[in-house]
């Protein structure tokens, strides 16, 4: 399961450099919920980072280039991609969650439960099981990503930081977003 | 909605993966219990209070779906969802286990009074939040299907709090 933190710990890193770019074609509530995301991943990818050092092993940094998977100029391109961003981080959650250690698949599951719950802040819709491979996810209530309300109480308020900007300047691999996660052995 | 595509983790191979595994138990069990009485499998027992816990949440949104109004149809891919999970579980069962009597046991009452939907959120709150419990004596693929499943739930809290009812 080393290799399932690992991919789970790549993706982490992609999504703070996306929440970044995110943040930055964002404003006003959209922008707030970008922050929000960029810390909750933050702090997830620095959880990895601990479990991972905790099994002896070494946990990567950032990959030196990234590539956006397409090109982010509006809010909307934004908002789509924070949707991809968490769809694939609870893919990625989902493979972990079989991991030997209870501790491990318990972190796995509150993650896959907040990337889940942030892609619907993003848009709208609900797939019965979120993170499978070739999930429908029906529409709530509408597919504006502008249209959003503060019901996760997840998520802060706080404006965006100096460290959402800084985080413009890295690059995302885009393996991480099109990693594919193996079924459990 | 963007989907998720092209992934190992399809749910054909979980599902394979577990009830295989369960296949394997069942078959151990019955050469080494005693005879007069089969051990329950910790996995078969585990799924059917997972069955019997889906099994009351559908029966509450067919309460919740009773007033008849737009938000009861509002409801009814809340529950579609979850009968969708409650066959996913009832898959995970071994042929034998499957055919005799659920652990669930009480077969759900006719529903009779409606619920409200803050009653509705409160039950989705509490089974996404006994997901990572039960996951730690889950089988790998068992614990993969949980992980989804909670999810699902966790983001039916935030969606029912956008009803009003």
């Amino acid at each position: 399961m080393a290799d399932a933190l690992a991919k789970a710990l790549s993706a982490e890193h992609a999504a703070v450099y996306a929440y970044g770019v995110i943040g930055a074609r964002t404003s006003g509530r959209l922008r707030t919920r970008a922050t929000a995301g960029f810390d909750a991943h933050r702090a997830r990818r620095d959880q990895l980072r601990s479990l991972i050092t905790q099994g002896g092993g070494s946990p990567a940094e950032p990959g030196p280039t990234y590539q956006l998977p397409f090109e982010v100029s509006s809010s909307s391109d934004a908002a789509r991609l924070a949707v991809l961003v968490e769809q694939r981080l609870t893919t990625a959650y989902l493979e972990l969650a079989a991991d030997p250690d209870a501790s491990v698949r318990r972190v796995a599951a509150l993650a896959a439960q907040e990337c889940a719950t942030r892609a619907y802040g993003w848009q709208p819709a609900i797939a019965a099981f979120p993170g499978m491979p070739g999930q429908t996810a029906s529409p709530a209530q509408s597919n504006d990503a502008s249209e959003t309300t503060d019901v996760t109480t997840d998520e802060t308020t706080e404006e965006p930081t100096d460290e959402t900007t800084d985080a413009t300047t890295e690059t995302i691999d885009p393996t991480s977003f099109a990693s594919e996660p193996s079924a459990a052995q | 909605m963007e989907h998720t595509s092209g992934g190992h983790l399809t749910r054909r191979a979980l599902l394979g993966t577990t009830v295989s595994g369960l296949i394997v138990s069942g078959c151990s069990s019955l050469s080494s219990g005693p005879p007069e009485r089969k051990p329950v499998d910790p996995q078969v027992a585990l799924l059917g209070s997972l069955i019997a816990a889906k099994e009351q949440m559908i029966a509450l949104y067919q309460r919740g779906t009773l007033s008849g109004d737009a938000t009861a149809t509002a409801l009814e891919p809340f529950q579609e969802r979850h009968a969708a999970h409650l066959a996913a579980f009832r898959k995970l069962l071994p042929p034998d286990a499957a055919s005799s009597p659920s652990p669930a046991g009480t077969p759900s009452p006719a529903p009779t009074s409606a619920v409200s939907v803050k009653k509705l959120r409160d039950a989705e709150r509490k089974a996404a939040a006994g997901r990572p419990a039960q996951m730690a004596t889950a089988s790998p693929a068992l614990a993969q299907l949980l992980a989804s499943v909670g999810a699902c739930e966790a983001v039916h809290v935030m969606a029912l709090g956008r009803l009003r009812g």
